[in-house]
């Protein structure tokens, strides 16, 4: 399958940051959908029905956790490949995110883009 | 002969002027108190009590008048229990319940009607001696004897039963206060219920009650003392005191009153100086003594406080590091990561030069990145809150990966950075991130003080529990001095400040903490300077 099929949801309050990870990831033939918190996440995965979303933790209102137990409970996105992509590293989180079935926890300050690409594209076996 | 009229006239002087005197100090000394006043009232009703009954017992020749003397002094008595337990309400601020409010003035001022104008307590005066000596009249008294002495001794335990009460929860302060209050009392109760209480309610025998009158100065004396004086001395103090000077004043009397003999006289004379230059010395040095140890209990009190104020501005740091590290991360990721695409030709082909530079550009954000993690890190980890997940853990690939990511400085700088590996070894159950981050930390800093060479990883098992990692560099190598101080968290080896500038240190010291909560034990060797380090990181294969 190749990456112009492939629906990323970004879900990322600061502006600058979306534009970055928007821009890489078209570049990588992905379709980009953006949201700046997570109630607006929520709406947008039940639209667009994302294969992978890109989710930060601290969030205006609702937090990241409020986005993954709302998709856990759809039963259309139940399954959806969710990674934490957030600069606020924190066990408790970590673990309640754990539990929700995150694919992976990562603190996006550490990661160039094309790295977190590449991350994406293993979890969605390209 | 003693005259008993004389001795009781002065007596009576002594504690009347005392008693005026301690009313007169306590309430001029806050005038606006409640409690202050309330023991003026106190005061007053004890000594027209003590006063009548002086009046009553040399009244020999008139004893209509005595009997009237008596009952009145009787009848103030019993007045005298409403601002008593008054008193101690307003002092243990223990509220008192409604029925007592109501049925304390309403007997007392029953009883004070009974004892006044009916033969209630006083029956009629009678003349009374002690061993011979005539004491004048004294009241012999009628069965109301039983409730009215009810009466005084519910009102006393009421009273003691307030102050014990209050002193599980007092003050140190509050506490000396009470100590006052309690020997006060306890003399004052113990003389009354020998003298005013048990004798005469057992035999009938009021010839001794002048005794426990004037007891009441005790009371008086301590309580004035616990009202006004704000810094007490202990009571340990006051009681040796009392025990000196009671020894002094039986030694006198003795010396006085039962010694005939003159040269026998100036013997018990020079023994009652020597007596009360020793006493003296006594009472001094258990004022030392508490004197030492309140400023002993002073000093702790401020130590602590000192800690508390260090705990909180430690806090205050940790926050502060937290926060700036969170907020430092955001517009550092949105470099890091432009500057990447930038330099990869996400945006198109530039010119060798803007490569060049963007590249720089691009390791200094990584540089603030890693600053702004270990600040982040030390944070964490002076605020214990870094907790570690365990998983399995190829080291190899681990090193692999560190290598891989830090490669690109050693080859900025035409250093080699190579791994060395055993054949078949275990995986070890670490958390790989704060392991990883350590072993970065270390060989950052490996390449950071080498110059030319390289460094070199290898890894190997140590015994059979724990996997070896040395990180070798022929850099500038490490005096015993500095090896000393490289693990704190703001401090740098002597040479690592002349040959570098950035950094902090905190790379060592975050790296030697992870370590260590895995248990493990982080160390360096060097044979000097200019001659290398070799880091070594030696981790238990299984956790626990």
């Amino acid at each position: 399958m190749h990456t112009s099929e492939k629906i990323v949801l970004i879900v990322e309050d600061e502006p600058i940051l979306t534009k970055l990870y928007r821009e890489k990831f078209e570049q990588a033939g992905f379709i980009v959908e953006v949201a700046g918190n997570a109630r607006q996440g929520v709406a947008l995965a039940k639209r667009t029905k994302p294969d992978i979303v890109l989710l930060d933790i601290l969030l205006p209102e609702e937090n990241g956790l409020y986005f993954l137990q709302e998709v856990r409970t759809d039963r259309v996105l139940a399954d959806l490949p969710v990674i934490i992509f957030s600069n606020y590293r924190n066990t408790i989180i970590e673990e309640s995110a754990k539990r929700l079935g995150v694919s992976e926890y990562i603190t996006k300050a550490n990661f160039d883009p094309d790295e977190v690409v590449d991350k994406v594209k293993k979890i969605l076996n390209l | 002969m003693i005259d008993f009229f004389f001795i009781n006239r002065i007596l009576v002087i002594i504690i009347s002027a005392i008693g005026v005197w301690l009313g007169a100090f306590v309430y001029f000394s806050n005038k606006k108190s409640e409690i202050n006043r309330v023991f003026l009232v106190m005061i007053f009703c004890a000594l027209s009590w003590i006063i009548l009954c002086y009046f009553s017992g040399i009244l020999v020749d008139n004893l209509d008048l005595s009997l009237l003397f008596a009952r009145i002094a009787y009848g103030t008595t019993a007045l005298f229990f409403v601002p008593f337990y008054h008193f101690f309400s307003i002092f243990t601020k223990i509220k008192t319940p409604k029925f007592l409010k109501l049925f304390i003035p309403l007997a007392s001022i029953t009883i004070f009607f009974l004892s006044v104008f009916t033969d209630f307590i006083a029956l009629e005066m009678v003349e009374a001696s002690i061993m011979g000596i005539s004491i004048g009249v004294v009241p012999a008294v009628g069965l109301g004897k039983f409730l009215y002495f009810s009466f005084v001794l519910l009102i006393t335990f009421l009273v003691v039963v307030k102050i014990l009460k209050k002193h599980f929860y007092a003050s140190q302060k509050e506490k000396t206060k009470l100590h006052y209050f309690l020997l006060g009392i306890i003399i004052f109760v113990i003389t009354n219920l020998v003298f005013n209480v048990l004798l005469v309610l057992g035999t009938g025998d009021a010839r001794y009650y002048q005794i426990g009158n004037y007891s009441i100065i005790f009371f008086l004396g301590f309580t004035a003392l616990a009202i006004v004086k704000n810094e007490l001395f202990e009571i340990k103090v006051v009681i040796t005191g009392i025990l000196v000077s009671l020894i002094g004043i039986l030694l006198f009397a003795d010396l006085l009153l039962l010694t005939d003999v003159f040269w026998i006289q100036i013997a018990k004379f020079i023994v009652l100086l020597i007596f009360l230059g020793f006493g003296w010395a006594l009472v001094k040095s258990v004022i030392k003594e508490i004197k030492q140890r309140e400023q002993l209990e002073r000093l702790a009190r401020e130590i602590e406080q000192a800690n508390r104020e260090l705990k909180k501005l430690d806090q205050a740091k940790s926050d502060f590091l937290s926060i700036t590290s969170h907020q430092l991360r955001t517009p550092l990721t949105a470099m890091r990561g432009y500057l990447s695409m930038l330099t990869k030709g996400d945006f198109g082909p530039i010119s060798p030069k803007v490569r060049e530079v963007s590249r720089e550009v691009y390791q200094a954000s990584l540089r603030l990145l890693k600053l702004s993690n270990d600040l982040l890190n030390v944070s964490q980890i002076e605020s214990g809150k870094t907790t570690l997940s365990y998983e399995m853990t190829s080291i190899e690939k681990m090193v692999k990966s560190v290598i891989d990511e830090i490669k690109i400085e050693a080859d900025r700088k035409n250093l080699y950075l190579k791994m060395i590996t055993a054949d078949d070894l275990p995986e070890v159950e670490i958390d790989s991130d704060k392991i990883r981050q350590s072993l970065l930390n270390i060989i950052d800093n490996a390449l950071k003080y080498t110059k030319q060479g390289g460094v070199t990883v290898q890894i190997g098992l140590s015994g059979s529990n724990h996997i070896l990692i040395k990180v070798k560099d022929t850099g500038v190598g490490l005096s015993k001095e500095d090896i000393g101080k490289l693990f704190r968290s703001f401090s740098r080896g002597q040479a690592g400040i002349s040959l570098h500038s950035a950094g902090a240190g905190l790379g060592l010291y975050v790296a030697r903490k992870f370590v260590d909560q895995h248990k493990g034990r982080l160390w360096v060797e060097s044979p000097g300077r200019n001659q290398g380090s070799t880091f070594f990181i030696e981790l238990p294969i299984k956790r626990g």
